[in-house]
């Protein structure tokens, strides 16, 4: 299979973005390959009540809070 | 790669922040990495010791990304290589992103935030 393309040119009339952030890209134009990734987590030590700042890994085996 | 001419009339950027990339023109391999750490605490963060990269494994942990496949075969022909922009307006580019008005050949980003909430004790 032979993907052929035939690009005439680009008109852009009226862009607004309000934020491209955290590696993101905002592209006009040609690109042969875009790989993003982006990491997303939400364990407990995300959420903290109390003044303890912060707990140490979660997964160390004794669980110690000191470092 | 076919290169483009860009025509811009009129492009208004806010702010640009944290090694981000604003560019009109072609760019061969880009390959922005941002990590982050986010805090809010009740009272506010007074500074940023004791929130290190090191801490949390998911700065750690290996990216697992798309393998690069050059499989397809295919031909770009170019009749007429501009590109005319009118009015573009991007009020913030932060986090080592990237805008860019021309040709972009390879462009690999990773990105990895972790959000942290500290609340006072015994509060609602």
């Amino acid at each position: 299979m032979k993907h052929e393309v035939h690009n005439w040119d680009v008109h852009v009339g009226n862009i607004e973005v309000t934020g491209v952030t955290a590696s993101s890209v905002f592209l006009i134009g040609d690109n042969e390959t875009i790989k993003l990734s982006s990491f997303y987590d939400t364990p407990p030590d995300s959420y903290i009540v109390g003044s303890l700042v912060p707990l140490s890994r979660p997964m160390q085996p004794e669980g110690n809070t000191d470092e | 790669m076919n290169k483009r001419t860009a025509h811009v009339k009129r492009i208004r950027v806010n702010s640009i922040a944290y090694s981000s990339i604003f560019d009109i023109g072609d760019v061969k391999v880009a390959t922005p990495i941002s990590h982050a750490i986010a805090v809010q605490r009740q009272g506010g963060v007074k500074s940023d010791t004791g929130f290190d990269f090191g801490q949390f494994d998911i700065f750690a942990r290996e990216a697992n990304t798309l393998p690069d496949n050059e499989t397809v075969r295919q031909e770009h022909i170019h009749h007429n290589r501009h590109i005319y922009v009118n009015n573009v307006n991007v009020t913030g580019i932060t986090a080592s992103s990237f805008v860019q008005i021309g040709s972009l050949r390879h462009l690999e980003a990773e990105s990895r935030i972790k959000h942290i909430r500290i609340t006072e004790e015994g509060t609602k």
